[in-house]
């Protein structure tokens, strides 16, 4: 700063012809934050690095159908819908809470917060952006709607990530998750409290409002052999105000605990035809 | 890169010639308006050169210093129209014309005209505008002009489904306060 101050007094003794790059060097120094390393807070299923503006509330519609194997008798899953609706705020430029209630089994009410820790920079001095996000879940469905009791402590859940991206260029941005989810309800007694594994994501953009987008999150510990690996591809569409994200994933999960420890597919892979479903998330930003 | 740019400017300091005068945090506004959304997005370190000898100014301005009161309008300007990527910087290169220079050098404002080539989304198209100067006591050049761009001339393209948010015509301002350098007389 204090060097930009003596430049600036500096400058004006120069001449500088019609050559005015060094000048606006100092007025504008090339060196700002990353934009748009993602065009929505989430890739695909997954968060993404990035943050609501300051000053924005976000709105989230999200639905999941059913597995295209269930065929022409439900519209290949159509036929079994799923919602999540969120609302976010960007409280600063590094913080952002947000709230949800996804419509699945348990009706599960979630809030979150994501804390930007460090941004890229245009100048390369700062290669990444890390952001750390997490998501505190309980089931809200009573006993009576669930068929049996269930009790606070044994309702509650969480997913939490220390997310790094770096946006590569225009087009492409790859994103690495370490992830840690905690659940107290669990299907099988080889899944753990504690789970953990490592998301990885990316989107390429196509053109200026169109981009596929796709990510894995494979976990290594405390989850039974009997789960595999969530993942899911799909494509951004950009209109100005809305982002429509559209994907099909390997699992029906709205909520991202669930999703990284509880997706089953088909006996032989983790990205069998038969346990594809279809998927899409509707956002849009509002200045407050 | 900070030694670099004193050792530029230390350089060109022993190389000063004809000195136009600089001016630094020019303030670069452009407008639209729709029934939909007004855009706004303002520039304050916009850089220019004006020689008054010669008449010869030049303007430049990152795109990326323009604020929006809507940090997601500005993700957009940046991403989607400016491609502020490929193409960082807008500038004019043009002369200013028509002046009064008696009239200027006694302290009252002038009207002048203004032609060049306005570089915007790397396409540039020639414009002829009318603007003011106005000079004072100390020696220091103030100009402002109102204009208006089609964004469209400059190959930024508005998707349909948003011509009704953002006009084709923008309304451009700009002022900026050129002070003398070291051999200006």
């Amino acid at each position: 700063m204090k060097i930009q101050a003596i430049l600036l007094a500096l400058l004006p003794l120069a001449a500088f012809g019609d050559d005015l790059d060094s000048v606006l060097a100092v007025s504008a120094p090339a060196n700002e934050p990353v934009e748009a390393t993602f065009k929505t807070i989430r890739v695909v299923e997954s968060q993404s690095v990035e943050t609501t503006h300051e000053g924005e509330l976000n709105g989230t519609i999200s639905h999941r159908f059913g597995q295209f194997s269930t065929g022409v008798d439900d519209l290949w899953g159509l036929d079994f819908a799923s919602m999540r609706i969120g609302l976010d705020y960007g409280f600063t430029e590094w913080l952002d809470l947000g709230v949800e209630r996804s419509q699945e089994e348990g009706k599960p009410v979630d809030l979150w917060g994501k804390f930007r820790v460090l941004r890229q920079t245009t100048s390369g001095n700062i290669p990444l952006s890390v952001t750390w996000y997490s998501a505190g879940y309980v089931l809200t469905e009573t006993s009576e709607g669930l068929g049996y009791s269930l009790p606070l402590d044994r309702r509650l859940s969480s997913t939490n990530q220390l997310i790094m991206a770096r946006k590569f260029n225009e087009d492409l941005s790859l994103q690495v998750a370490p992830t840690l989810v905690t659940r107290q309800l669990r299907p099988y007694n080889g899944d753990g409290e504690v789970a953990m594994g490592v998301g990885f994501s990316g989107r390429y953009k196509l053109s200026q409002r169109f981009a596929i987008t796709g990510e894995t999150t494979p976990m290594f510990y405390g989850v039974s052999h009997t789960w595999d690996p969530a993942c899911a591809v799909g494509v951004d569409i950009e209109t100005g105000g809305h982002v429509f994200q559209l994907y099909v994933g390997n699992n029906t999960y709205l909520t991202d605990d669930r999703m990284y420890t509880q997706t089953k597919t088909g006996p032989h892979t983790a990205l069998d035809l038969n346990t594809l479903a279809f998927g899409f998330n509707i956002t849009r930003g509002w200045a407050l | 890169m900070k030694k670099t740019m004193l050792i530029a400017a230390l350089a060109l300091l022993g190389t000063a010639q004809a000195a136009p005068m600089i001016a630094t945090n020019g303030y670069v506004r452009f407008f639209s308006v729709t029934k939909m959304e007004n855009i706004e997005g303002v520039c304050q370190t916009a850089v220019s050169s004006l020689d008054l000898e010669t008449g010869k100014i030049a303007i430049k301005s990152r795109n990326t210093t323009f604020v929006f009161p809507d940090k997601l309008m500005q993700e957009h300007f940046n991403e989607n129209y400016m491609e502020s990527d490929k193409y960082p910087v807008s500038s004019f290169s043009g002369t200013v014309s028509g002046f009064d220079r008696d009239a200027l050098d006694q302290g009252k404002k002038v009207a002048a005209v203004i032609d060049g080539d306005l570089d915007v989304h790397g396409i540039t198209k020639h414009y002829h505008t009318q603007g003011s100067l106005l000079k004072a006591a100390d020696g220091a050049v103030a100009g402002e002009t109102l204009f208006h761009v089609k964004i469209s001339d400059h190959g930024i393209k508005v998707p349909s489904i948003l011509t009704a948010t953002i006009a084709d015509s923008m309304e451009l301002t700009a002022r900026f306060t050129w002070r003398p350098t070291g051999k200006a007389k």
